[in-house]
């Protein structure tokens, strides 16, 4: 195909027939095969057509937008949901997916985008969740224990307590966890929907090792991810989805990311190129005076003025998310101050220490949490309470709330975030990063000095991303201070005007300017003195 | 396993696939409005006398028992929690009122010490729940347990005190409001189901209420307080249970410690009846209006075919379970396997 006709196709609809005959090449040996796949939810058709196919040893990647398909078509093959019309065939023999279990039963496992797990067993219990029947078919309990020691440490290159409960382990011991799991089924077919976005650099590439290692054993997997530098680095063929058809499909060498992403949106969006230095700095907003996070690590200090967004950066676990929290008031550091600079109407106030997390409220600083089903939002609320909630207060007359104040506050606080209220009532059915948008700006309302963001763009789409982008550059150009945690290596260097890199529960280094390039990242991570802190 | 998917039409899958999401619109809106009507008519065919007035007008003043302490218990089922404090306060309510007012205490005196008692009560619930993250279930259950003891110990289980005469009148099926054809208990019911609907749709902590019982971790980082929002709600639940005990005197005529006990299980159930969910942050006042008016119906209705209490007993919990399964079943869950 040609360049221009890829042009014609990507900023056109739909390449017509090209899913079909693509196809047509690869279905004799395939694993696992879709075709013409199609599931409507009352008027909304989710899917239109889903075909795709992968081999023995494949990896493939499903690339889309929210709203584009992709995870209709992944609850399809994993039986969750059963399609109104079309076809699976697993090794070349059509099935019908009744349930989850027939999924798992055919070789297809799912590793979906939320943890779906039980916090209050162990995490060996949930290593085994769900395996075979409960009296029948299951490895006996010292078995279980010695693969799954062995499953664990393959992945993760360390061993783990077996025994503790998993809600206490990490986000991403949790991930692992199901991670896990789904190795210990020894699939034909790996679906992975998202379930890289809690992992950090090192984990993430170790999985891509096993996921390859299986491969060549005849694994087939599916793999779903928003980053590009995850797709490029694992995928031998790329499927883009757009509107619930497959649009493109690419081998790898084929097209390179800028390709891929304007065949997924269809149109042009800028690529991570990094923007150099146009913040003017104002006065100090947050000031870190020898602050340790845990006991015997090194203290270290830090500034963060108005008008500038800082990355916080790391392998997971080594600080950045203990200090958006001790910033934020949730926790405090082990030692040392944490100074925020004074509430509105006291610009010239000097930074006062921040201790609980309604006075960081009262003075201005607000979080944006991580996890936004647990911590962020109640998706079973409207939209406008999940918006106005900790500002209430303002919309009230005598105590009684004024819905139109409400109304009126919302429609300019979501310009400024470029959402556009629709016709949908509850946050639960907005895409994740019009839930993100909500959620800041509820915060917007606050009248916010120092924007604390913790990972705000985990699981948003790439055209979403990039809106969030824009926002963040507004609110700080507005005069707000935004720090910002960020696992992606690519938004780091594309959005920050300095990056604070976190090892060992302590800064080892602060990149600004040109110095923030994956590579320097990356090698901070893994506390390799190589490139020297940038510094101001 | 080599069955074609398209085995079923697509338009017959739909309509299985989405009937419970048919289901959640219904019960978001008029299937309360109804359910009132059907059992009503049911009721009305069924036993003779069902629909005459002074039957109506019967049922409504024991509807207004029910729905004052149901009003209360729909504030702690909206932030998740669940109060089986109501029957030891509505005992409570009835013995102290009585007591007080056999006493010679002026009524207004005694309605004020009622409230102040179970809003005291019901208040220590919520802070002992929301501050230790206790399970409700257990920490309401001592604290009924610790009220009934102690009004056991004072009034030695005997009946005692007398309810105030204008008590009598004003709960009596047979008479009037002013204008209005029913007795003053109903329409004071009524009222207070308006002023707690403006108080969950037009105040600061009404919403507050349902972000706490939608989701807590996030309810905290939206500046919502859980122990002054579940004190409030836990002490709503205990102030109406002591006010509905003290209405009840009217119909005791003295102070008796057990005429709270079926409100254990009724005053939970018209909460659920009316489709407030037992998970937290949805539902609503009105809805437990119906709900409360519906179960004083099918309990009449089964009165009235003369089953036994123990038999009526085995139907209504039967009622329960159905209507849990009907609104209980959450698109999500269904939606991650």
């Amino acid at each position: 195909m040609t360049n221009s006709e890829m042009q014609d196709a990507a900023i056109g609809a739909v390449e017509p027939g090209v899913a079909r005959t693509a196809l047509a090449s690869l279905t004799s040996k395939a694993i696992v095969e879709a075709r013409g796949l199609s599931k409507r939810f009352g008027a909304t058709r989710a899917l239109v057509d889903g075909s795709l196919s992968v081999a023995p040893g494949e990896v493939v990647a499903l690339l889309g937008e929210n709203g584009s398909g992709k995870s209709t078509l992944v609850k399809v093959l994993s039986g969750v949901l059963s399609p109104d019309q079309g076809t699976i065939l697993v090794d070349g023999t059509a099935v019908r997916l009744r349930s989850p279990r027939a999924a798992l039963a055919a070789g297809i496992v799912t590793v979906f985008q939320e943890i779906l797990a039980a916090r209050d067993r162990s995490l060996l219990d949930n290593l085994w969740l769900g395996h075979g029947s409960p009296v029948l078919s299951r490895p006996a309990v010292a078995r279980r224990r010695q693969l799954a020691t062995e499953a664990w440490r393959r992945l993760a290159g360390h061993d783990v307590d077996l025994d503790r409960p998993l809600g206490e382990l990490t986000l991403m011991q949790q991930q692992i966890c199901v991670v896990v799991r789904a190795m210990l089924r020894n699939p034909k077919l790996l679906i992975l929907d998202e379930s890289t976005s809690t992992l950090d650099v090192e984990l993430r590439d170790r999985l891509f090792d096993e996921v390859r290692r299986r491969a060549v054993d005849g694994m087939g997997c599916l793999f779903i991810s928003h980053r590009m530098d995850e797709v490029m680095a694992i995928a031998d063929q790329f499927v883009a989805m757009r509107t619930g058809q497959v649009v493109g499909i690419r081998r790898r060498g084929e097209a390179d990311a800028r390709d891929l992403i304007r065949l997924i949106s269809g149109r042009d969006v800028e690529a991570g190129a990094r923007r150099t230095g146009t913040a003017t700095r104002g006065p100090a907003a947050i000031r870190l005076d020898a602050v340790t996070l845990r006991p015997s690590t090194r203290p270290f200090a830090a500034t963060v003025c108005r008008g500038e967004i800082v990355g916080l950066a790391g392998l997971e676990g080594h600080g950045q998310d203990e200090l958006i929290r001790c910033l934020a008031g949730l926790q405090t550091p082990h030692s040392g101050e944490v100074y925020v600079a004074g509430a509105k109407g006291h610009a010239d106030d000097d930074p006062a220490p921040v201790t609980t997390y309604r006075g960081g409220v009262a003075r201005g600083v607000v979080y944006v949490p991580r996890d936004r089903k647990v911590e962020g939002m109640a998706d079973v609320l409207p939209i406008i309470d999940n918006y106005s909630m900790p500002t209430l207060g303002r919309d009230s007359v005598a105590g009684v709330l004024r819905p139109r104040r409400t109304k009126s506050r919302f429609q300019r606080d979501a310009r400024t975030v470029n959402f556009t209220p629709g016709r949908q009532d509850s946050i639960g059915r907005l895409s994740g990063g019009n839930q993100q948008k909500v959620i800041i700006a509820r915060w917007l309302a606050a009248e916010p000095r120092v924007i604390l963001l913790n990972d705000p763009t985990r699981g948003v789409d790439l055209k979403t991303k990039h809106e969030l982008y824009e926002v963040f550059r507004g609110l700080a150009d507005a005069g707000a201070a935004v720090v910002m945690l960020s696992s992606e290596v690519d938004e780091l260097v594309h959005l920050m005007d300095r990056v604070l890199v976190f090892h060992d529960g302590s800064l080892s280094a602060e990149l600004a300017g040109d110095d923030v390039t994956p590579e320097s990242l990356v090698s901070a991570y893994f506390g390799t003195p190589a490139i020297a802190a940038g510094g101001n | 396993m080599s069955v074609n998917t398209a085995v079923i039409p697509p338009r017959v899958r739909n309509l299985i696939e989405f009937s419970p999401r048919v289901l959640g619109a219904l019960t978001s809106g008029p299937i309360q409005v109804v359910s009132v009507i059907l059992v009503f008519l049911v009721g009305a065919a069924a036993v003779p006398g069902f629909a005459e007035p002074y039957s109506v007008k019967a049922m409504l003043v024991i509807a207004s028992f029910l729905g004052i302490a149901a009003l209360g218990q729909t504030f702690v089922v909206l932030i998740g929690g669940i109060d089986l404090s109501v029957p030891a306060l509505i005992g409570a309510g009835n013995v102290i009122g009585a007591r007080l007012s056999g006493e010679g205490m002026n009524s207004v005196e005694v309605i004020a010490i009622l409230l102040l008692v179970g809003l005291l009560v019901g208040a220590v619930n919520g802070l002992v729940t929301s501050a230790w993250h206790l399970p409700p279930l257990v920490v309401t259950l001592a604290t009924g347990s610790v009220v009934g003891g102690a009004i056991l110990i004072w009034t030695n289980a005997t009946l005692s005190g007398k309810a105030p005469t204008w008590l009598t009148q004003f709960t009596s099926a047979a008479s009037s409001t002013g204008p209005l054809p029913v007795a003053p208990v109903v329409v004071l019911w009524l009222a207070l189901a308006v002023v707690a609907q403006v108080f969950i749709r037009r105040s600061r902590p009404g919403r507050q209420i349902f972000m706490l019982g939608a989701n807590r971790p996030a309810a905290e980082l939206m500046l919502v307080s859980e122990r002054a929002i579940s004190a409030v709600c836990f002490g709503l639940s205990g102030a109406l249970a002591g006010l509905a005990g003290f209405l009840l005197t009217g119909f005791t005529g003295a102070g008796l410690f057990t005429v709270g006990d079926p409100y254990l299980f009724q005053s939970i159930a018209a909460v659920v009846i009316g489709g407030t969910s037992l998970l937290g942050g949805r539902g609503g006042v009105i809805r437990s209006v119906l709900g409360s008016l519906t179960l004083v119906e099918l309990t009449t209705l089964l009165v009235g075919q003369s089953l036994s209490s123990a038999a009526q007993q085995a139907v209504l919990g039967a009622v329960i379970v159905c209507v849990t399964v009907l609104y209980g079943r959450d698109r999500s869950v269904r939606d991650r396997i």
